[in-house]
């Protein structure tokens, strides 16, 4: 990974964590708390490679259970799965636009917040699955979607990104054929 | 067809995922086998503490999210709870106008809040600074922590009743865990009935109340207050207001909801019962005169003599009807510690809050009086 790329990235860790930690209590609905964190762990690992994408996810989830009562562990887990498990569509031609990247982020929030509720279910801090999904998992994933369009600029595509930012004279240079 | 250098970053990604996975493994393993005093644990009371002024400040900052949470909470309301609402509206707009008139006045009520003249216990008054930042915990984060005398185990309240227990305790903050909380429990019964039963929270915040025999009445509205029993909270605080009753004849318990009396949403300001020597002493420490046996409790018990919870009725506008009964009729239970912190069927919990401070109130002539 690039140093720039690295340093943004772990800023952007920082941010999210701060944003979780001190913003998303206040912004509950319900008692459903948005997963900021679950939303920029699937953003970062279109962005990224596989390898940092799934580093970052475990990262953020370890951190982010501390801060919350959760047993250390469960984010950690769930987001690294979900961040090795969207990385290998980041180049598929399928996800070019915009809408269906989105519908992807919204499909691994959910993934996401179901892997949390299995875990905590069968290490015995939930005792009620079915319910679970439905007081925690269904309206969390719902909530965490409405957010993900929050995220929605960052999910351009690359090939789009490509096009939008032109190149300098230099990777020009690179990029064409010797004479 | 995949390049070689693709597949070894596949492969490098696919054994940083089985670390990741391992190491998440073994986390929540070691967290849940290890209890509260374990490593895992003190980190994560260590971060909590840490990030309590970041929290803080968040949740001063974002005051004006939380109203507009409440204004979407409150859509499911009926129009007879909205007439209800506004009437009490107006009524507490003429009290703040009346309120304003004097300063120092204000300055009184405000300290009144601090619920302890009205139940005359010896506690500290905190302020929530911050919520539990996931789903799956109901916890609050308060301004006050062991500097200021606050232990882990303390029974937490509002102006309308109980509203949990202190889990952890850094120097300047505390977290405490509700009783909505699914890893909660309190020992609690019916006023009207004295039946004795457990209460229980769930994942979405709702109370149950459990090991009530078909045989007893139990009406829709009846006051549930703490019994006491085990210990660990005091007894006769208001907890919350019976919702439904439901059971089926080959059921051998009633099926209880229990409406609280506050919503975790709205806490400001909440009063951790400390105690001191003199009103609260260790529940295993039984007094002769506390008069044991009695009926048998199904929760243990804590074999504290007659309650101190004076009538609340003066001071605090809301806990008229919930206010608690007299205990000198209510039996106390035997010796025992008991855990509140996992469920009946026996389910671990991550969480459990261990009944180390266990604290029973001493009798004081106050119970008496409002008997």
């Amino acid at each position: 990974m690039p140093a720039r790329q690295f340093w943004t990235t772990v800023l952007s860790m920082v941010v999210v964590f701060i944003l979780q930690v001190a913003i998303a209590p206040s912004l509950a609905l319900s008692e459903v708390v948005v997963e900021i964190s679950l939303c920029f762990v699937i953003v970062n690992a279109l962005q990224v490679s596989q390898s940092a994408a799934t580093i970052c996810a475990f990262v953020l989830g370890v951190l982010i259970d501390l801060a919350s009562g959760s047993p250390l562990g469960v984010r950690a887990f769930s987001y690294s799965l979900v961040a090795y498990s969207i990385n290998p569509l980041a180049g598929a031609t399928m996800l070019d636009s915009l809408l269906a990247r989105y519908i992807a982020l919204v499909a691994m929030v959910f993934s996401g917040e179901l892997v949390i509720a299995l875990l905590q279910s069968i290490i015995g801090v939930d005792s009620d699955l079915t319910h679970s999904l439905l007081t925690r998992v269904l309206p969390g994933g719902l909530y965490d979607s409405v957010v993900g369009l929050f995220f929605l600029p960052l999910l351009r595509s690359k090939n789009n990104r490509d096009i939008r930012q032109p190149k300098s004279k230099k990777s020009l240079k690179e990029t064409l054929p010797p004479v | 067809m995949a390049l070689p250098n693709q597949n070894s970053r596949r492969l490098s990604a696919t054994v940083v995922l089985i670390v990741g996975l391992l190491l998440s493994v073994i986390s929540m393993t070691v967290w849940v086998r290890e209890g509260e005093g374990g490593v895992l644990h003190q980190i994560h009371d260590a971060t909590t503490i840490i990030t309590a002024p970041l929290q803080s400040a968040g949740y001063s900052l974002t005051s004006p999210l939380r109203s507009l949470g409440r204004m979407v909470d409150n859509n499911g309301l009926s129009n007879s709870e909205i007439e209800a609402l506004r009437d009490e509206n107006e009524r507490l707009r003429s009290e703040i106008i009346r309120l304003q008139e004097n300063e120092s006045e204000t300055q009184l009520l405000y300290q009144l809040l601090e619920i302890r003249d009205a139940y005359g216990l010896e506690s500290v008054g905190a302020r929530v600074i911050s919520r539990s930042p996931d789903s799956w915990n109901r916890t609050i984060t308060i301004n006050k922590g062991t500097n200021a005398g606050v232990r882990v185990g303390m029974p937490v309240m509002s102006a309308n009743g109980l509203i949990g227990q202190v889990e952890s305790a850094g120097p300047s903050s505390a977290v405490v865990r509700l009783i909505t909380d699914q890893n909660s429990g309190v020992a609690v019964f019916i006023q009207g009935s004295r039946a004795e039963g457990i209460m229980y929270g769930s994942p979405d915040g709702t109370l149950y109340l459990r090991f009530i025999g078909l045989d007893v009445d139990v009406q829709p509205g009846a006051t549930i207050v703490t019994s006491g029993a085990g210990g660990v909270y005091p007894k006769g605080i208001p907890v919350g207001t019976v919702q439904s009753v439901s059971f089926l004849p080959s059921d051998v318990e009633q099926s209880i909801v229990i409406k609280p009396l506050d919503r975790s949403a709205f806490y400001e300001v909440v009063l951790v019962i400390i105690g001191d020597e003199s009103e609260i002493r260790p529940a295993d420490d039984s007094t002769p005169d506390n008069g044991g046996g009695g009926e048998p409790s199904g929760s243990g018990g804590g074999g504290e003599p007659s309650s101190s919870l004076p009538n609340s009725s003066s001071s605090q506008p809301n806990s008229s009807g919930s206010q608690p009964n007299s205990s000198s009729s209510q039996p106390s239970s035997s010796n025992g510690s008991q855990s509140y912190s996992s469920r009946g069927s026996g389910q671990p919990s991550s969480r459990a809050i261990p009944p180390s401070n266990n604290y029973t109130l001493l009798s004081t002539s106050t119970q008496k009086e409002n008997s």
